[in-house]
């Protein structure tokens, strides 16, 4: 036994090195990227490009199941992108409450019979709508089959060649569109997929569809995911895709080919992390076919979305992620993990993907158990461990105070130092709870996996403006 | 919320209106007659009626005196330019007497020499008011002198403020709108002379705009589109909606003042 113990010490430390080697490796990377980012953006022509006919045309899909409440401005905000030449294409997924019907008057929708490629088999259409006054706006409505199946009926009705993922629920900034865009005109061969970034909504000041005044979530639980979306994005997204090893772009927000997608498959409904799949996909299937391809992220194009802000709904959340993570990896990620041929992806991303997120519960519960061994047959140096877990802590500290530095450096959308005085803090409060209690939630998603219990969770909306 | 100009005229502007309208629907034309004059108490204010009263019977005269801005409303029902114009002869010589005038009456009669519309009282009024301390002449006010009235629709401040500060510097008067739903009332509540769109606008946008506002005023040519696209169909869609004239941003600023001088001088 003490044998036993030991050696899953060693593991344990060696695992933990790893872990914090890797992490301090694509944070290395995203500060390296974060300076050529920022004079991207600085000397980019935004305006000059939102009205120029170099830009692509793009159809944004946007997947609405009861959206009653905030449908109507959603779609208005979309309508007034400053981008040259779109469409936008709502599609209710069956909804239960009055989604369709508020569409269909707001807008005063007619009933078309447009000839649509059935290039995706989805649920069965209602009917397709549209209104000449509205030349860009079409509307879908369909039998409920989930999101990715949504998406799917949107791009068999998509006329460009580019398609843009959005959630009915998030708000675009007007020129977030134009600067994917202009990422993806530096490199319209190879570019299959561009993330945009997302941001939390909670507390800021939202007129007419447009985020006037930002402000730090004052409520604990967005406020927890606000700094945790800002150490993933920053120190981690912009990293991942410098090597081209990005494994998800945001539901919330992102562009892809239409093209690519169609040759993949489309989107693959029943599970939700439908976002994370198809980037796999696209990875895995340009990789085999031997095609340069590149999944790119913009960190400027801001995508607000209102985050959870009860334990309930935020645990649904993330066991849905945990649930979605697991089916992502059994069935795709474990033919691609440690192969050269998937370069990059197969032999860092996956790995790490695998190792160090989707099995990094059992690792901590193991953990958790081990300590009490030790503490049980008196192995325990408890000066050791303190040392340890402090290092650990440090140095994870450290990180999330480095994105912290990138966004101040890069971006700064927060205009009030009391904002970033409070970033500092809740950085620090993470480690305590609450990323034990996500560690826990991903746990439990899996057992839910395990358990086929499929559903999506609950998602309760409020107004944007509380 | 638009930053409509709201100095101490808007009252008076609304309930002259008023008085016009009413005058108008009952005679066909109104004759009115301002004038800035200090310290009028209601005893010279009736024998100002009086004495032109008995100058021409046939007009009923209303007077109005507003006291925040120093100016009396003279509104003659049935009058036209020329009898209006006779009335303030008289309505002169009283004041001056009375040692009550402090600048230049200014006449006008409605609908002949303009449209009785907000923008145009609101103007006049000014006008009055700014004669203060200037000789004491008689001056005509019509629709061809009257100031010309801008609406600017754009969802961007800085691009509203920017024009509005430049034209203003030109004299004309500037109303902003920051969407199409706020334009569009602005347009029917003011009917400007010039309309100055962004074709990216949230709630109804730039062509719904154009195609509304046609379908209310059938003025030939008040649209002006200034926008961001620079494709040609929007080009195309924009003249199909109706609008008069085209231009991009980055604008250049003295670009749209001809091509507003040059929409006004055709109307």
């Amino acid at each position: 036994m003490r044998e036993f113990l030991l050696g899953y010490g060693y593991f344990a430390m060696y695992y933990a090195l790893a872990i914090t080697f890797i992490y301090f490796l694509i944070f290395g990377l995203s500060i390296r990227h974060t300076f050529p980012l920022q004079r991207g953006i600085r000397y980019n022509r935004v305006r000059k490009l939102s009205g120029s006919e170099h830009v692509p045309p793009v159809s944004l899909l946007v997947p609405a199941y009861n959206e009653e409440l905030m449908i109507k401005e959603n779609v208005r905000s979309l309508l007034a992108l400053n981008y040259p030449e779109y469409e936008v294409i709502v599609v209710n997924d069956g909804s239960k409450d009055d989604t369709a019907k508020i569409m269909i008057e707001e807008f005063q929708l007619k009933e078309i019979k447009p000839i649509v490629a059935k290039r995706i088999k989805t649920e069965q259409v209602r009917g397709y709508y549209h209104n000449p006054e509205y030349p860009n706006l079409y509307f879908i409505d369909k039998e409920n089959g989930g999101k990715a199946d949504s998406l799917n009926a949107g791009i068999n009705l998509s006329r460009h060649p580019l398609i843009s993922t959005i959630d009915a629920d998030s708000l675009l900034e007007k020129d977030a569109l134009t600067r994917i865009a202009r990422v993806y005109m530096e490199n319209p061969e190879e570019t299959v997929a561009v993330g945009g970034n997302v941001r939390i909504l909670n507390s800021c000041t939202v007129e007419d569809g447009i985020v006037k005044k930002i402000r730090f979530p004052r409520q604990w639980w967005p406020a927890l995911q606000n700094v945790e979306y800002i150490k993933a994005f920053l120190g981690g997204r912009i990293g991942w895709s410098s090597v081209n090893g990005l494994i998800i772009v945001s539901g919330a927000f992102g562009v892809f080919q239409k093209d690519k997608v169609i040759a993949v498959g489309g989107y693959r409904g029943g599970y939700p992390g439908e976002d994370m799949n198809i980037v796999i996909k696209l990875h895995r299937y340009c990789l085999e076919n031997k095609i340069p391809y590149q999944v790119a992220f913009c960190p400027d194009a801001v995508c607000w979305t209102q985050a959870p802000d009860t334990y309930r709904i935020l645990s649904s959340q993330r066991m849905r992620w945990g649930r979605g993570n697991l089916k992502n990896m059994i069935e795709e990620g474990i033919h691609m993990v440690f192969r050269p041929r998937y370069k990059v992806f197969g032999l860092l991303t996956l790995p790490y993907n695998i190792l160090f997120e989707t099995l990094n519960p059992y690792f901590r519960l193991s953990g958790l158990l081990a300590m009490i061994g030790y503490w049980l047959l008196n192995m325990a140096d408890w000066k050791t461990v303190a040392v340890f877990m402090l290092v650990n802590f440090f140095s994870c500290f450290i990180l999330s105070l480095g994105a912290l530095y990138i966004e101040e450096k890069a971006f700064s959308r927060y205009p009030k130092l009391s904002d970033l005085n409070k970033m500092m803090i809740y950085s620090f409060l993470m480690f305590l709870g609450y990323r034990q209690v996500g560690v826990l939630w991903r746990f439990l998603g899996h057992i839910d996996f395990f358990r086929n219990n499929n559903s999506w969770g609950t998602m309760v909306r409020t107004n944007f403006n509380k | 919320m638009a930053i409509v100009i709201r100095n101490g005229i808007q009252e008076i502007t609304l309930q002259l209106l008023q008085y016009i309208h009413v005058a108008t629907a009952k005679s066909a034309t109104c004759g009115v007659i301002l004038a800035p004059c200090a310290n009028m108490n209601p005893k010279t204010l009736d024998q100002a009626k009086g004495l032109m009263r008995k100058n021409d019977a046939s007009l009923s005269v209303q007077l109005i005196y507003d006291d925040a801005n120093q100016v009396l409303c003279a509104v003659l029902d049935g009058g036209t330019l020329g009898t209006t114009h006779y009335a303030s002869l008289v309505l002169k010589d009283f004041l001056q007497t009375q040692h009550l005038l402090l600048g230049q009456l200014i006449v006008s009669s409605f609908p002949e020499s303009a449209k009785p519309t907000e923008t145009a009282i609101a103007d006049f009024i000014q006008r009055a008011i700014r004669s203060k301390g200037n000789d004491d002449d008689i001056h005509f006010f019509t629709a061809a002198n009257a100031e010309t009235s801008v609406l600017i629709a754009d969802p961007d401040d800085l691009v509203r403020e920017f024009i509005k500060i430049r034209l203003e510097l030109k004299g004309y008067l500037v109303y902003e709108a920051k969407d199409g739903q706020e334009a569009y009332d602005l347009f029917v509540q003011i009917m400007p002379d010039i309309v100055i769109t962004e074709l990216n606008l949230p709630i109804l946008d730039g062509y719904q705009l154009i195609r509304t506002i046609q379908r209310q005023d059938s003025h030939e040519g008040k649209v002006i589109v200034l926008t961001d696209r620079q494709l040609s169909e929007n080009r195309n869609r924009a003249y199909e909606s109706g609008a008069a004239d085209y231009v991009t941003k980055p604008l250049s600023i003295s670009e749209l003042e001809w091509k507003i001088k040059r929409l006004t001088e055709n109307h």
